[in-house]
């Protein structure tokens, strides 16, 4: 048997009944993008005049504004890789079902259901100086002076955890569940330990699983904004992109700018995205090929 | 790998909870036997293979390979082969290295692994020029199996555990499969336990065959005894014996039993139930038969039995003929006749006296017998 590849057919009638669709995402997404992409474009408030780079320049010309990118890359990654890292052992461990199971997912899922400014607000109370947690340390004499957890790096760490973690855990746990199980007890009889089984099966087929959790996780955390204000230190250690983009469009008054360092953004998480498919394709390859040897 | 001599599984026990999925099942295997264990589907046969194999630990009991118990070594270091039901390869590999993973996780040298794989997939007749760089779901459920038994072939284990290998394919690749595994256990003398709910493959496979019910030894022995002697009315169920005949016994003679049926009719019959010798007269026991050994053109010196035609079934080499019992409509039993025959006929018809087997009434169901299984997506 040879793969069949279907050859495209244009129907006309699903064109006709996707139009509604399509006329709304031309409305709703396409034309502002390029609306906005045209503002970027120019200089001064309406969008007339020659086309010209130099709001992009300006902002990579000055370093105040564009080591917001090395910032932003600094909030985002560390808890997107923590979050992959930490799903990854669970999801194993999980992935044939457990006690209490529809009880932990339940758990897991609530973050989801609250809005990012209760959670901020919340770990305000919870996290702070004369929080809970600081106190409860302390009364077991764990520490002496108490933790700084909020208005700082480790604060937005902390609440785009607890926001995205349960999106990347389900994904993972999805695609680890999704494994034939007689795949492992094969490998087993064929010599292979569990961690050698972990890492030349399990891992090549949840591989394409976690590149796509680690894009959408790395995206939203990328975008993160109201964390960055309300549990971070907007002014410096967590002046993100959306903050410095937002700041240029409403407080300065120039959304020309503050659109170009928007596009400037989204231009960096499509590059991200690109390299991590790029490396999940190598790295498929490699272990089809044999060259991930000796993992 | 150091080829069995003797593998003795002893009280294997096997409990899941409460609930107990094998319950002391022992056995003695010479080197290079073809076992199978026989039974219907919860019957425990997999439970028993998977504890051979490491898969699942024992609740009690011991195995024994050579007279080194190995239950407490961990399945990836017995040495044991094993083909799953639903093959089990590794879709993000191709079919040679499928074949040489078990190989890598050894220590040996490059040009060995390619000898072996070589070697692996000559024996199952799977052409490495033509699939050797093909994925699994590009192969077909023939090629597929035949790849799983190279991959455990390939290295040369001391025993080969086949958990149902035939029961994904159609029927004509099932009876090539079933050659060339036969032809296979030949060639190379390798030990082998074959898990199966299909009475002929375990018939035409195996030296010995094991049935199972509810997790216990119904019987074990030679194709040919379980097939002419069963032990039960539950073993002559899954042998095939399906016609069933409530009688009563009227005396003994000799190795013969003299029964009467509950229209009156007087006949002759045999019994392999262990506990016949204690029947009394007047006890009610019930005759089974065959189908094929329940025929229209009756021999002389056997029992005659009279009906009518019901539904006639051409079934290849003869017609099989459902009748209804003369005097007793609702006794419907199956004949073979060699001529098809016009319904509603009136027809008599006759069985040997040692092929008409009589056990004592049972509260069994018959057995169930599961023909197709689910399939995986043919997309896969």
């Amino acid at each position: 048997m040879v793969n069949v590849r279907r050859q495209p057919r244009i129907s006309w009638e699903a064109l006709l009944l996707s139009l509604p669709a399509l006329l709304f995402v031309v409305a709703m997404f396409i034309l502002p993008f390029l609306f906005g992409l045209n503002l970027s474009l120019h200089t001064g408030l309406k969008a007339e005049g020659e086309l010209t780079l130099s709001n992009y320049l300006q902002f990579f010309n000055d370093p105040t504004q564009s080591d917001a990118i090395g910032i932003t890359f600094q909030v985002a990654l560390p808890v997107t890789l923590f979050s992959i890292v930490i799903s990854i052992p669970l999801a194993y461990y999980m992935r044939r079902g457990i006690r209490f199971e529809r009880f932990i997912t339940t758990l897991l899922i609530l973050p989801l259901t609250l809005g990012n400014v209760m959670v901020a607000q919340s770990m305000l109370m919870y996290y702070g100086r004369q929080g809970w947690f600081n106190q409860a340390l302390q009364a077991i004499g764990l520490i002496k002076q108490p933790l700084a957890l909020v208005h700082n790096w480790i604060g937005v760490e902390i609440a785009l955890f607890i926001q995205n973690f349960p999106f990347v855990f389900l994904m993972i746990l999805g695609y680890m569940s999704g494994i034939n199980p007689d795949l492992e007890r094969a490998s087993r009889m064929l010599g292979a330990s569990a961690w050698r089984t972990f890492w030349r099966v399990i891992w090549p087929l949840i591989l394409p699983g976690v590149a796509i959790a680690f894009c959408l996780n790395f995206v939203a955390n990328f975008t993160v904004f109201p964390s960055a204000v309300l549990v971070g230190r907007p002014d410096d250690l967590t002046k993100v992109l959306s903050i410095v983009a937002f700041r240029a469009a409403y407080e300065q008054n120039n959304p020309a700018y503050g659109t170009a360092i928007a596009f400037t953004m989204g231009i960096i998480e499509f590059l991200v995205v690109i390299t991590v498919l790029w490396l999940r394709n190598r790295m498929a390859r490699a272990s089809v090929l044999g060259a991930g040897k000796g993992a | 790998m150091e080829k069995i001599k003797k593998l003795e599984l002893q009280g294997m026990t096997r409990a899941f909870g409460t609930a107990k999925a094998l319950v002391d099942f022992n056995l003695e295997i010479a080197g290079g036997t073809f076992v199978s264990l026989l039974g219907p589907s919860g019957c425990g046969k997999s439970t028993a293979l998977n504890c051979i194999a490491g898969l699942l630990d024992l609740t009690a009991g011991a195995i024994i390979l050579n007279g080194q118990p190995i239950h407490h070594i961990p399945a990836e270091k017995r040495g044991i082969g094993m083909v799953f039901q639903n093959y089990a390869l590794f879709p993000h590999l191709n079919v040679i290295r499928n074949v040489s993973y078990g190989l890598e996780n050894r220590p040996m040298p490059r040009a060995e692994i390619e000898r072996r794989v070589r070697w692996a997939l000559d024996l199952v007749h799977l052409d490495i020029e033509e699939f050797g760089h093909r994925f699994p779901a590009q192969l077909s459920g023939g090629q597929q199996q035949r790849l799983a038994i190279a991959r455990t072939i390939a290295l040369e284990p001391n025993l080969l555990l086949l958990d149902e290998p035939l029961s994904n394919l159609d029927t004509k690749l099932r009876n090539e499969m079933r050659i060339e595994i036969k032809n296979m256990h030949r060639q190379l003398g390798l030990t082998t336990i074959y898990v199966t709910h299909d009475q002929s493959e375990a018939m035409s496979l195996s030296d010995v065959v094991v049935v199972m019910r509810a997790g216990r030894i119904e019987q074990v022995g030679t194709p040919q005894a379980i097939y002419d002697c069963p032990n039960s009315l539950y073993v002559a169920d899954f042998m095939g014996y399906s016609n069933r005949l409530p009688v009563q016994i009227v005396e003994r003679d000799g190795d013969e039993w003299r029964v009467q049926t509950e229209t009156g009719v007087t006949l002759r019959a045999t019994s392999t139930y262990a506990g016949s010798a204690n029947w009394q007269p007047g006890e009610r026991v019930v005759a089974v038969s065959r189908p094929d050994e329940l025929l229209a053109e009756p021999l002389p010196d056997t029992n005659q039995m009279r009906g009518t035609v019901h539904l006639v079934d051409f079934v290849g080499k003869a017609y099989e003929i459902l009748v209804r019992l003369e005097g007793k409509e609702e006794t419907q039993l199956l004949v073979w006749g060699q001529h098809p025959i016009e319904l509603e006929r009136p027809l008599s018809f006759g069985i040997r006296p040692n092929r008409l087997l009589l056990f004592p009434m049972d509260d069994t169901p018959p057995a169930v017998r599961v023909k197709t299984r689910y399939r995986e997506p043919a997309w896969q």
